[in-house]
């Protein structure tokens, strides 16, 4: 009986191991080296906030004299913490330029920051996805106004465009939180039942 | 199991056992009190849960977090210091420890400790503490408060399994992944608790093991009566409540002295001493400024941009240079002292101990001078409070690279006396001394490089 307790304790503890895993694997923050140093070649079409014309909250968009080029975050809120996000960059036809080389600098809007907290200004170089969007994935430290200056080099012009959002707090995760909370109160369930069932024989 | 036994006093007490914390009577009063360990435990276990709220609900950014700062600007960087000064009272005090206590009063099984974990128990934690060293790279545990929130929850849920269904402190001793550190720590530290040998040589009642009406046996399944090291004492008192003798002194040790007077070396003991080496080299490098630009050029000559592999090749190389420089070392040192490169390994990874904890010590100083004040303005901003600051130090930066140097200096002076001892009684033991010595030499000059460039911070 020992042993196969022992066993299941041992399952037990691989799950619980695998869980975490998952947890951090989904839930956390890549490395802030990644970010910065690479950008991600995810699906586009995954991505929300891509409409042009919808309300979306993350996305701003910006006319020059050429170019019209908005910015759409994978989730309708922008968190705190690790965020895929999509430039789309048209020309003055509604046409998509492609071939471009597009870096964006995101930087805190020190006009509206609250607290001292000072972040240095992030540069993602990002990676053409086709159809005129370029994607890049940021590691957003702190929560509040954000500004976006995305710089598109095209042949021989360069083209600069200040885009803002707003990045609020990341909650935490209640699905995991509770997932740890109800094996431990499972596991002093069966534990309590055990001793019980012992101290009888 | 419990065993009773007739309290006497002990005539030999203070005369033959040298120096005795324990012959202060308040000091051996307070240790047999019911008072302690708890009156520090309590307290301990409220901040931490209070920690581990703030971690999970707090802010989501590392450096307005109290939770961060508590534990990875404060706690982790004066755990070193601790083990070195009080040997394990930390895993006492430890509020895992603590709830598994809690458990295992209310449900525990008390099950025997499986027969794996006690023969391999050592390479269980050397391994998670190497995985969990690897995580918080890849995946910025210490750098996200909600990471070293799951952390925590996750250790807490093993914690309580351990305790529902294992006996004593079958965590702390064989599971927790800091147990090899503290244990490794605590051997080069500055206290040690013993039983005394004329006096347990009579004693039949073996209860500072088995338990008495005073106090549980040893939670970490020590018999002080033939304990030669203090890595495994958590200097519970259980043993100084139970025993009937008054057999138990705790006496101030010689850093290091444990170190060369180890009657069995063992090697994952060892491989931990040396892994450590490479695992603050680790922790250094990428906290360096240089490291993106390293980074950079792993990237161009491995053809990747994963973080994963490139980080994983990255640790499994700082790993192996320390553990292949000691095995040539112990190669070389075989032609003079003619024991094997496995017991060389084995003997010689202890005298790196000393430079481990001084680099520990000397990477984590960095976080809690230059960022000490970070403890303060979050914990206020707890209350509603918003600190305007500039600076997060308390002390400017080359004054906490000078600190840095001097403890590199004393440990590498502590693990090259440790080697010279280590050698005394073998053949050609200056020989051998100078081929270990030149070995710490360039650990020593590798961790005097890093400390010299500018690190960047946690918060």
């Amino acid at each position: 009986m020992t042993n196969n307790l022992m066993k299941k304790s041992a399952v037990f503890v691989t799950l619980m191991f695998l869980l975490a895993t998952a947890a951090f694997a989904a839930d956390m923050d890549m490395s802030s080296s990644t970010a910065e140093s690479s950008a991600t070649t995810e699906d586009s079409t995954a991505q929300s906030g891509m409409d042009m014309d919808g309300a979306q909250e993350t996305q701003e968009e910006s006319q020059t004299a050429d170019y019209e080029v908005s910015i759409a975050f994978e989730n309708d809120t922008v968190k705190t913490g690790s965020n895929e996000f999509t430039l789309t960059v048209k020309d003055s036809d509604g046409q998509p330029v492609t071939g471009a080389a597009v870096l964006v600098t995101f930087d805190m809007d020190r006009s509206s920051m609250d607290s001292m907290d000072m972040s240095d200004p992030l540069e993602v170089t990002l990676t053409e996805a086709g159809g005129g969007e370029y994607t890049g994935t940021v590691e957003l430290s702190d929560e509040g106004d954000w500004i976006a200056d995305a710089e598109i080099v095209s042949g021989d012009t360069t083209y600069a465009q200040q885009l803002t959002f707003e990045v609020e707090s990341a909650g935490p995760n209640m699905i995991v939180i509770g997932g740890f909370l109800g094996a431990i109160a499972l596991i002093i369930v069966i534990a309590f039942l055990l001793k019980r069932k012992n101290a009888k024989q | 199991m419990k065993v009773e036994g007739e309290k006497r006093a002990n005539p030999q007490q203070g005369q033959q056992r040298g120096f005795n914390f324990l012959d202060y009577r308040p000091i051996a009063k307070f240790m047999k009190s019911r008072w302690y360990p708890g009156i520090f435990q309590v307290p301990v276990a409220i901040v931490f849960t209070f920690i581990v709220f703030e971690l999970l609900f707090g802010p989501s950014e590392a450096h307005d977090n109290f939770g961060t700062a508590g534990t990875w600007v404060l706690w982790w960087p004066l755990l070193p210091i601790l083990l070195f000064l009080f040997g394990r009272l930390w895993c006492t005090v430890c509020p895992f420890g603590f709830l598994n206590d809690i458990v295992q009063k209310f449900v525990g099984n008390n099950r025997p400790v499986p027969k794996f974990l006690k023969k391999y128990g050592i390479w269980v934690i050397d391994f998670t503490f190497l995985l969990i060293t690897w995580s918080d790279h890849v995946w910025g545990i210490v750098e996200s408060p909600r990471g070293s929130g799951i952390l925590l929850m996750l250790l807490l849920t093993a914690v309580v399994l351990s305790g529902a269904v294992f006996e004593r402190r079958t965590w702390c001793r064989y599971l927790c992944f800091l147990g090899g550190v503290c244990g490794n720590y605590s051997r080069a530290g500055m206290l040690k608790l013993r039983a005394t040998p004329e006096i347990c040589q009579n004693c039949t009642a073996a209860a500072c093991y088995k338990g008495s009406d005073q106090a549980a046996g040893c939670p970490m399944f020590e018999f002080p009566r033939t304990m030669d090291d203090s890595a495994e004492c958590n200097l519970c008192g259980n043993c100084i409540k139970s025993c009937p003798n008054n057999s138990i002194t705790i006496q101030p040790a010689v850093p290091t002295s444990e170190l060369w007077s180890i009657k069995k070396p063992r090697l994952e003991v060892a491989f931990l001493a040396v892994v450590i080496m490479g695992i603050v080299f680790v922790q250094n490098i990428t906290m360096l400024d240089i490291w993106n630009e390293i980074l950079a050029w792993l990237e161009t000559e491995t053809g990747t941009t994963n973080y994963y592999i490139i980080f994983t090749v990255t640790f499994f190389i700082a790993m192996l240079i320390p553990i292949v420089l000691l095995l040539v070392t112990g190669w070389t040192a075989k032609r003079f002292n003619r024991i094997s490169v496995r017991e060389n390994f084995s003997k010689y990874g202890y005298a790196l101990i000393p430079l481990d904890m001084a680099g520990h010590i000397a990477h984590n100083l960095f976080h809690i001078l230059a960022e000490g004040k970070t403890i303060w303005y979050t914990l206020m901003s707890v209350f509603g409070h918003e600190v305007s600051h500039t600076s997060t130090a308390l002390l400017d930066d080359p004054t906490i690279q000078a600190l840095q140097y001097i403890l590199i200096a004393f440990g590498t002076l502590g693990s090259i006396y440790a080697a010279y001892r280590i050698s005394k009684g073998a053949a050609k033991p200056k020989l051998v001394t100078v081929v270990y010595g030149i070995l710490i030499l360039v650990f020593a000059v590798l961790n005097l490089l890093l400390f010299s460039m500018p690190m960047s911070m946690r918060m």
